[in-house]
């Protein structure tokens, strides 16, 4: 009797799930970003919002709230076992706590799930549902293993040219000095033997972790598992470097350069593929975060290394290449939003000008994503906000601070951090002395317990992102 | 001189915490414009005003064969009831006529009533421009002296509260105007939508019970113009000037097609063998017509009341109409 119940609830559960499919009321959402973005916060947010939409007028940009057709939010279990759940409650015990801090970056993948109740504004589905629920799954991972993902129509030798390539630009030129040493030392066609190639694949690790520390703070880094190894540390297929072309006898059986080759092969098969097809694959919304106002402190490179990155992940999406990765997974993302954080950390008056910089970075990749059917957006918004606007007179000139404590700091401060500029600066145009964007510890609201913290334009990312989906 | 202006940092003492958002700043109006929004007490139905040469005359000349064909089917009509019986003839005669004054009248009142409501001024035109750029600081101004039009109205207060309550000091130009026309302009788009379902309605009911083309004609642009006016009643505006050559573009379209649908419906009646059921079609297409007619004028003129422009993916269209069509049609027996 107990395996007829069991039976018949697993076919009531599976049907209803068909339901929500049928009705398309379930939406995975994948968030992911790149350089400590601020992705965890931004979940924790987008979820602390949703579930607190009915107490006040904090999302008025997104239509099911304004328009009075909201009737709750809460979380639900969560339907993947063998994911790691999202810790929304203790994230926001540590951005709203009585000593608010950033939570500490995550490297691995977790998912929460959120139902949303709401009165469907559509003459069809009115009738055919007075209630309706939208089951949100949200997915965060990290962005490296998005950056990957161009890696699989390459081949072994394909990649290994692009990347030496872009090891002849400063700054990654001189961080690969030690690595490309090795590289000249080791002969490619000799038999492989596993030191030999142990060293190499350690010493392009090495390589890929300078590139990736926050005084150089790149993003465009591949393989992304090499920084952030997980269940892989010191698995052959994480030991390998992108090689030379080979002279004219092409890859003698056996060799140094046949085995990495293989490992490469073996990488894309157990760890991207594996990715993609478990995860990417049922994605159906992506949100990509990303800090532009670090790159540019940073200067030229990092900040052009941003764009290399934003164009990498958006040909992912790119449409009308047969290619395997088109071929069998088709990814169904329609919709998908670039979104500069920490907004808050600049004058409102310059959000515009970043909205429009980001627009300029995606642009052309952008206009192939379109073609395909995918949606792209491109938006400044914070997700806990932590600073103020104060307007001030300063040498005779109106200027826009932001006041705010700093990170490492424990008194506030007025920082003019530099305009951001309309274009995407010329490298003539680069000066050491143009930015000084900081970062600003979160400030508890004074009403915390009763209300919402502040935030800039997350109502907008939802209404982009599920507006439709609410309808 | 560098052409950007070096970071600073300065500490917070001697600045008070509290935000000081720059004042609202005065757009530049291009010469002409205003004089656009204030001269628009010009009659809103001369739509084609600014022909020249042929062009105005072949208008001129098919205004007048319409206006002709129109009497002609009143005429035709009462001839048929003189042959009848002449006192049919001249009881269906002064009926018209007396029928016809009382709407030249109607329409005329209509006319002035909505020449009461208080014009749209340059607020608007700036509101439209600031939602279609990404400025800053320039529109919060504008939008609470909008906001102050409908102080003395209790039903916009909560409306205009949730507006209050909505803004934040990051919110650019674009983002205040859809704002305020998503908040606290909604009571006033729901109660213009209802007048213009009700209308509409209305409008596809009396063109089943007129049998004169000219008649049709004068009825359809009394019940537009009191549509309109009952519009830009619950804005506190009228269109201004362009609007309302736009309007009364749209206004002329309707009495065209709608007294020609009247004509064609005869026609319609005798093709198909003058049944009931032949008339009872051509009346519902002619009850469309009407409908459809008014609709889109309703819509128009909503657009052109608001003191804000609709962001362009919420401008209401047919469908909401539908809705609000339904309600005011009578319940089922």
């Amino acid at each position: 009797m107990a395996t007829l119940d069991q039976l018949a609830r697993g076919a009531v559960g599976q049907l209803d799930e068909w339901m929500h499919l049928a009705m398309d009321r379930t939406v995975r959402l994948a968030v992911t970003g790149l350089n400590q973005s601020g992705k965890t916060v931004f979940t924790t947010a987008l979820v602390h919002h949703l579930l607190h939409a009915l107490d006040g007028v904090n999302l008025p940009f997104l239509q099911v709230v304004a328009e009075g057709r909201l009737q709750g939010t809460r979380i639900m279990l969560q339907p993947d076992m063998d994911v790691p759940a999202f810790r929304y409650d203790s994230y926001l015990r540590a951005l709203l706590g009585a000593k608010p801090a950033w939570p500490v970056p995550t490297d691995a993948l977790s998912e929460i799930r959120l139902a949303v109740r709401f009165r469907p504004s559509g003459m069809v589905s009115r009738r055919i549902t007075p209630n309706a629920t939208l089951y949100l799954d949200i997915i965060d991972y990290p962005g490296e293993w998005l950056l990957d993902l161009p890696m699989l129509h390459l081949s072994f030798a394909e990649w290994s040219a692009q990347t030496l390539q872009r090891c002849e630009e400063e700054p990654r030129r001189s961080l690969s000095e030690e690595w490309r040493a090795r590289l000249a030392e080791i002969d490619l066609a000799q038999p492989a033997r596993e030191e030999p190639i142990r060293i190499l694949g350690e010493s392009y690790t090495r390589f890929l972790m300078a590139c990736k520390e926050a005084k150089v703070g790149l993003s465009f880094l591949q393989p992304g598992r090499f920084t952030i190894p997980g269940d892989f540390r010191g698995a052959p297929l994480l030991m390998f470097s992108p090689v030379p072309p080979p002279d004219h006898q092409g890859n003698p059986p056996g060799s140094v350069r046949e085995e990495l080759e293989k490992r490469f092969e073996s990488y894309k098969k157990w760890v991207i593929d594996t990715f993609f097809s478990l995860h990417f694959n049922t994605f159906d919304r992506q949100v990509v975060l990303l800090d532009l106002l670090s790159a540019m402190n940073r200067g030229p490179g990092a900040f052009a290394d941003r764009q290399m990155a934003l164009e990498a992940i958006l040909q992912g999406f790119r449409y009308g290449q047969a290619n395997l990765f088109t071929r069998l997974f088709k990814p169904r993302i329609d919709k998908l939003l670039f979104a500069v954080t920490k907004a808050d950390f600049v004058a409102a008056n310059q959000h515009a000008n970043l909205e429009r910089l980001l627009r300029q970075m995606v642009a052309r990749p952008a206009n192939d994503a379109a073609f395909s059917g995918v949606e792209v957006k491109t938006q400044a918004l914070a997700s806990l906000r932590c600073t103020r606007t104060v307007v001030r007179e300063h040498d005779g000139r109106r200027l826009s601070f932001v006041q705010g404590i700093p990170k490492g700091r424990d008194k506030e401060t007025l920082l003019f951090p530099g305009e951001i500029p309309e274009t995407i600066p010329d490298p003539g145009e680069w000066d050491a002395n143009r930015f000084h964007f900081l970062d600003f510890e979160p400030r508890r609201p004074p009403d915390a317990e009763t209300a919402t913290p502040p935030h800039i334009r997350l109502d907008h990312a939802l209404e982009f992102l599920l507006g439709d989906k609410l309808k | 001189m560098s052409r950007w202006v070096p970071p600073l940092e300065l500490p917070p003492e001697g600045f008070s915490p509290e935000e000081k958002p720059a004042p609202p700043a005065q757009l530049p109006v291009a010469p002409g414009q205003e004089e656009e929004y204030v001269d628009d007490t010009h009659p809103g139905f001369d739509a084609d005003h600014k022909k020249t040469g042929p062009g105005r005359w072949i208008f001129l000349s098919f205004s007048l064969l319409f206006i002709g064909v129109l009497v002609e089917d009143a005429v035709v009509f009462l001839a048929a009831q003189y042959r009848l019986h002449p006192s049919l003839g001249i009881s269906f005669g002064l009926l018209l006529l007396v029928l016809t004054g009382a709407l030249l009248v109607a329409v005329a009142r209509e006319w002035r009533g909505l020449r009461s409501v208080r014009g749209q001024d340059d607020a608007r035109l700036r509101l439209e421009r600031l939602a279609r750029e990404d400025t800053f600081g320039q529109a919060r101004g504008v939008l609470e002296a909008a906001g102050e039009r409908y102080r003395e109205r209790p039903e916009m207060q909560p409306a205009l509260d949730a507006y209050r309550a909505a803004l934040r000091d990051h919110l650019g130009d674009r983002e205040l105007v859809t704002l305020f026309s998503d908040v606290a302009m909604r009571p006033l788009d729901q109660a213009a939508l209802r007048v213009v379902g009700r209308h509409a309605a209305s409008a596809a009911l009396s063109a089943v019970l007129s049998p004169v083309a000219m008649l049709d004609a004068l009825l359809f642009l009394w019940r537009n113009l009191r549509m309109i006016r009952e519009i830009a009643h619950l804005y506190g505006l009228r269109p201004g000037f362009a609007g309302s050559v736009l309007l009364a573009r749209q206004m002329a379209e309707g009495m065209l097609v709608v007294g020609a649908t009247e004509l064609v419906t005869h026609t319609a009646a005798d093709l198909l063998g003058d049944t009931l059921a032949g008339a009872a079609l051509a009346s519902a297409g002619q009850a469309a017509t009407n409908a459809l007619f008014t609709a889109r004028i309703g819509l128009r003129a909503i657009s052109q009341c608001r003191p804000v422009p609709f962001p362009p993916s919420r401008k209401p269209g047919l469908l909401e109409i539908r809705k609000e069509f339904k309600g005011a049609l009578p319940p089922h027996p």
